[in-house]
């Protein structure tokens, strides 16, 4: 009788958690208009949640969705993001917003009953990297990728999220919008000209990831 | 002649001097609103003590604890962190706020 053999996984079978890219959803927060990406803006007043309000900062600003999926496969996992940006700009993260709320600021999303904030991973960097080198591309010269990792309020290390507790906040299909602030590594008085950013978004249990571009301006037609 | 101010905030951290005429670096949050003549509110400053008893600050970028998290594991011997947090007050300070004499941190 002939040996049955074990069939190779195809990539549908396994363990994904899927994020794909969108445009913004919710104008206004931070005083971004509804069809910008990326915005440099001078110190102005302070806005709850905005990091460097008080320095020149670009603001990195994308929509994403995670749709409704099964998560089979899964025990827990860190949503993991990474940005290509300057080598003498750092970038801090925002929470994910998933309304505007008073003003200028966002709402937070919430998962496993806490705000859903970012902390600096550089392995989450490297990994970024190390993808990006995988699609045939190079990081542009005087650039990186800054990585991070999801934490708890403290962002001081990476927080990760049970299936059940992903599972309830993707529920049906999941849309926020997610803010970064570049700014000078060492603060001078100049503005940070706009520029295009590259964005990774993965995770750090599965294989699934992408990669996209957020351009300074927004083509006709995108929204 | 810039004007001095007083640095008023958390202290969350500091760290040693190599340079001969600075004493030592403090790393303060800064909890109120103070410009336009002083810092702003939730900002991050380095406030730097010379042996000639003048004190500058001017900001980092830090946003919290992460940043000095970082710092003292690359350079354990130059950083301490202060948590939690202690109250700051220093009169008569030269307010850079994007000054560069006190070098990178």
């Amino acid at each position: 009788m002939k040996e049955k053999k074990s069939k190779n996984l195809d990539w549908h079978d396994k363990p994904q958690f899927i994020v794909r890219p969108r445009l913004p959803q919710f104008p206004g927060i931070f005083d971004i208009p509804a069809d910008t990406c990326i915005a440099s803006h001078t110190p102005h007043d302070h806005i709850h949640e905005h990091l460097h309000d008080h320095l020149y900062h670009m603001h990195i600003r994308y929509g994403f969705e995670f749709p409704k999926q099964n998560l089979a496969g899964i025990q827990e996992l860190a949503p993991l993001v990474a940005m290509m940006v300057k080598v003498e700009h750092r970038v801090d993260c925002n929470p994910i917003f998933v309304a505007r709320g008073k003003g200028s600021e966002g709402i937070c999303l919430k998962i496993a009953g806490q705000d859903v904030h970012w902390t600096p991973d550089d392995t989450v960097g490297k990994k970024a990297t190390t993808l990006f080198a995988k699609t045939g591309r190079k990081i542009t010269n005087g650039y990186y990728f800054a990585g991070f990792s999801t934490s708890d309020v403290s962002e001081r290390k990476t927080f990760r999220y049970s299936r059940e507790e992903l599972l309830r906040s993707i529920g049906n299909g999941l849309v926020a919008d997610q803010h970064f602030q570049a700014t000078w590594k060492e603060p001078v008085e100049k503005e940070i000209e706009p520029y295009e950013v590259i964005i990774y978004l993965g995770d750090d249990f599965t294989d699934y990831h992408t990669f996209f571009k957020l351009p300074v301006v927004v083509p006709i037609g995108a929204f | 002649v810039r004007d001095t101010i007083s640095i008023k905030g958390k202290q969350i951290g500091r760290k040693r001097s190599d340079r001969s005429d600075i004493k030592h670096f403090d790393i303060v949050h800064i909890e109120d609103e103070f410009r336009p003549v002083g810092p702003a509110e939730n900002s991050i400053v380095m406030v730097s003590t010379y042996h000639n008893g003048k004190v500058s600050a001017k900001y980092i970028p830090f946003v919290g604890y992460f940043d000095l998290d970082r710092q003292k594991r690359l350079h354990p011997e130059n950083w301490k962190i202060i948590e939690p947090s202690t109250d700051f007050l220093k009169r008569n300070v030269l307010w850079a706020p994007f000054g560069n004499e006190q070098g990178n941190y």
